[in-house]
């Protein structure tokens, strides 16, 4: 076993130190570097992403008010705000963001294991960012083919951005998982190889353990993306028959035939359900630790947790054609994976019992991140139980392609990962930036977010029952559609625009506080884990001072009867707690 | 400790415990191989799919096999064999030391891969040359992008190969121990990555054949 990161062998050590600001701050391969670059990076098109949502609330809200919001706007719009925010804000913030700030310092390394090739996965995804926004200004603009990019009509005339708009898209998305696999080579050897001393597998704070299972179903399941977007440039380029059936264009035969467009669905969701895990799973780990430190209790169940989150990932292998229920598949393939959907409830369920349970009768402090923590627990609570709605076949047949669907997957994918990212960000920032938020501006955001998401996002399952259709411009009159459905239409974006003002108050928190922030304590939370035992806030390069630190325990060893503090930080050897010697296990 | 006893460790009742650690050279192997394994399961994966696609594809009333194979594939064949043999062989040269084999047998193998790149694109021009380009049928069009994304996975091989070269042709000091071993991580690394790509091809020229 190995427990040494390259980078800790000496005479690299020094090469690598940088000297001046671009090698410090630009061309930077240091890990905490990085991270911040790709979260500034991912944070920013997220904001993007969020204004796109707001305008095509306001078109349901006032369907006739915005002359700027055409139908083709809209669909654009929401192509652009669903990719963005499932792969260009939540998991390069995840596992860029956030793999590469805790993955070495919460393992003790110096760094990941090859620093330049890191370096070379943020240039890569910057790269693909502007290759994505680019796609606003070329001809036609962006694709308007829904996230989801279906052949045939992704790249037909007819749909917004059929030719320039959809090849950008395609184009990012390769690069981007390119730029993805050079960081996720990084952030699986790291883990594996590069632990410091006494940091076995199961000694690892929940949170690597989530980001390590992402990253790897990240690199077995971007390929089928990456498949499936070279297949349908070729298609669209060349002329190839993969996805595109004979059809016809305007009363004229096209030159494609036989292709199916089925196998793109298929290829796309195997990766897009892995996709989901690839952003829950980061989330559940960082939340588990969360908890435990606010709650001032070891985690509940920490194996199962483990074991959980594995057989999770590889379940979701399994899973993916619960989205294709309505694509005319055989009922026995139906039969299948609804099973395998449903099997997944259970270990899922289990870590949100191992979840409520360290809460119960912790001593909990209600700290911002605390906050957004439990507020993570109703909501993925909420958005888990829908979807076992939309698991079983015949719940999904009426369900599919409603509000009720855009409603389930904002509260389980879209809005608890970013309740456990706002959690993350106030519970690191005092290591990142060495100062401290305001807290009352924190409990504003929270509340103001949680309700004001809730009250996005509840209403619209009923909206769903009532059968009012997703990726609809407008409703015009349909019969069906009471005319109360506009006025929670209206009432719904009221609120998206209160929660999307109050990011505000989260930018305006975090930009103060860097700079005017109290200064904040090393180890503001009495946290066990590596990350906050640095010798330096915010730790130097090397992380660690002239020598790597050795674990003796794991990370949750909050309130242990007879310490003389509530919590014992991973790297105390058991003589500095009990001179005596009483502890059982010694050191050899 | 095998993995079964790492991942059931109770964490909470080893308080204190410790391991041993390796030698500083075998963890900064051991990263590299891994490393190198996981980006096998990652070039795995993206082959698994396209076989499957072509899979799922052959079930569609319109697929027609290729009519005739370029005649270039066989040749082709033996080439990237000879190649994976040459980067074995200069694997064993330095393993046992010598570096006369290790030039011989590692500048062979980058060669011999050329060479296999060059001859698939004869392969290709066979191909266009009767008429059967990509648009014609979908065999077709599997058949360059498999051909393609292989090809294209061999010249990442070959920028490490030729990385590589300029260190195994300027060789090694007797005394030095250090760079000895590095090279010869390399050259591991290099033997199991060509042959990893060879058996690609083989399982590719096997479904060519089959279907
Ligand atoms: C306040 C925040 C947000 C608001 C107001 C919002 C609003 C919307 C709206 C109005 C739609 C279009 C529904 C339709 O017409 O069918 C949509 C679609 C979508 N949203 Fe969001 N959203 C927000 C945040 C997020 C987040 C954080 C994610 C991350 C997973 C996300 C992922 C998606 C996806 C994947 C789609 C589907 C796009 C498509 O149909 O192609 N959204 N959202
Ligand atoms: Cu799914």
């Amino acid at each position: 076993m190995a427990y040494v990161a390259i980078a800790d062998r000496d005479h690299e050590q020094h090469l690598h130190d940088p000297q001046t600001f671009i090698t410090k701050y630009i061309w930077s391969q240091d890990h905490k570097v990085i991270a911040i670059q790709y979260s500034l990076t991912a944070i920013f098109v997220g904001l993007v992403a969020l204004v796109l949502s707001g305008m095509m609330r306001l078109q349901l809200a006032f369907p006739d008010v915005f002359s700027f919001i055409a139908p083709i706007e809209y669909y654009q719009f929401i192509t652009m705000h669903g990719m963005i925010m499932v792969i260009y804000l939540l998991t390069a913030l995840l596992l860029g963001g956030f793999g590469n700030y805790l993955i070495p310092l919460m393992c003790g390394s110096r760094d990941m294991v090859f620093p330049f090739m890191n370096m070379l996965s943020y240039w890569v995804y910057l790269l693909s960012v502007i290759i994505l926004l680019a796609s606003f200004f070329v001809p036609g603009g962006p694709t308007g083919a829904g996230w989801t990019l279906y052949p045939p009509q992704a790249i037909t005339d007819g749909t917004p951005g059929a030719g320039w708009g959809i090849m950008l898209m395609l184009a990012s998305l390769a690069v981007f998982i390119v730029a993805f696999t050079m960081g996720g080579l990084n952030y699986v050897t790291t883990v594996l190889q590069a632990r410091c001393r006494g940091m076995t597998l199961m000694r690892m704070p929940l949170s690597v353990w989530g980001i390590f299972v992402a990253t790897v179903l990240g690199l077995l399941a971007f390929p089928a993306l990456f498949v499936s977007a070279v297949m349908m440039v070729f298609d669209s380029l060349l002329g190839t028959s993969f996805f595109m059936p004979a059809i016809l264009d305007r009363g004229e035969q096209t030159a494609f035939d036989g292709g199916s467009p089925i196998l793109f669905q298929h290829l796309f969701w195997f990766f897009g359900h892995p996709e989901v895990y690839i952003v829950a799973l980061p989330a559940f780990g960082i939340v588990s630790d969360l908890i435990s430190t606010h709650a001032r209790k070891n985690i509940f169940g920490y194996r199962q947790m483990v074991w959980a989150i594995v057989v999770i990932g590889g379940l979701s292998f399994i899973v993916w054609a619960h989205h294709m229920y309505v694509s005319g598949m055989n009922p026995y393939f139906g039969f299948f994976f609804a099973t395998t959907t449903l099997i997944i409830a259970v270990p899922t369920a289990i870590k949100v019992y191992n979840w409520v349970l360290t809460l119960w009768r912790g001593d909990i402090h209600l700290t911002v991140p605390m906050l957004f923590s439990i507020g993570f627990l109703f909501t993925f609570i909420h958005g888990g139980l829908t979807g076992l709605f939309l698991g079983n076949v015949v719940v999904d047949l009426p369900l599919s392609d409603t509000y009720f669907v855009v409603g389930h997957f904002h509260m389980v994918m879209g809005i608890s990962p970013i309740m456990v990212v706002f959690a993350a960000i106030y519970h690191w920032f005092p290591k990142m930036t060495g100062r401290m938020f305001n807290q009352t501006l924190g409990k504003i955001h929270f509340w103001l977010t949680f309700l004001g998401a809730y009250s996005i996002y509840l209403p619209m399952h009923y909206l769903g029952i009532l059968g009012v259709p997703r990726r609809y411009y407008s409703m015009g009159t349909t019969d069906f559609v009471p005319e109360s459905a506009q006025a929670m239409n209206i009432g719904i974006t009221y609120s998206a625009i209160l929660v999307g003002v109050v990011q505000l108050v989260f930018l305006v928190n975090i930009a103060w506080s860097i700079f005017r922030g109290e200064k904040a304590d090393p180890n503001p939370w009495k946290a066990n884990s590596l990350e906050w035992q640095t010798p330096d806030t915010p730790p130097k390069h090397g992380n660690w001072g002239p020598d790597l630190p050795v674990v003796y325990r794991w990370a949750y060893d909050y309130n242990v009867p007879g310490a003389p503090e509530d919590f014992i930080p991973q790297n105390t050897p058991p003589d500095a707690l009990h001179p005596a010697g009483r502890d059982h296990g010694k050191a050899h | 400790m095998s993995l079964l006893r790492k991942l059931t460790e109770k964490p909470w009742t080893t308080t204190g415990q410790l391991e041993e650690l390796p030698d500083p050279y075998v963890i900064a192997a051991n990263t590299k191989r891994t490393a190198l394994f996981v980006f096998l399961g990652v070039v795995s994966s993206l082959f698994f799919l396209f076989v499957m696609a072509q899979h799922q594809r052959e079930a569609l009333p319109d697929w027609q096999p290729i009519t005739a194979l370029p005649s270039i594939l066989g040749l082709n064949t033996l080439l990237l064999i000879g190649a994976s043999l040459a980067m074995q062989y200069a694997k064993a040269a330095a393993d046992g030391g010598n570096l006369a084999g290790l030039k011989r047998g590692f500048v062979a193998a980058g060669l011999l891969t050329a060479a296999f790149l060059v001859g698939q694109v004869i392969g290709w021009q066979q191909m266009t040359a009767t008429g059967q380009v990509i648009q014609v049928n979908p065999a077709n069009a599997f058949f360059f992008l498999l051909t393609g994304a292989h090809g294209l996975h061999l010249v990442g091989g070959l920028y490490v190969w030729a990385r590589n070269s300029v260190r195994v042709l300027r060789g090694f000091g007797q005394d030095d121990a250090d760079q000895a071993r590095e090279l010869r991580l390399s050259v591991e690394l290099c033997t199991t990555y060509w042959h990893y790509l060879l058996l690609i091809w083989l399982v590719l020229l096997g479904l060519l054949l089959v279907t």
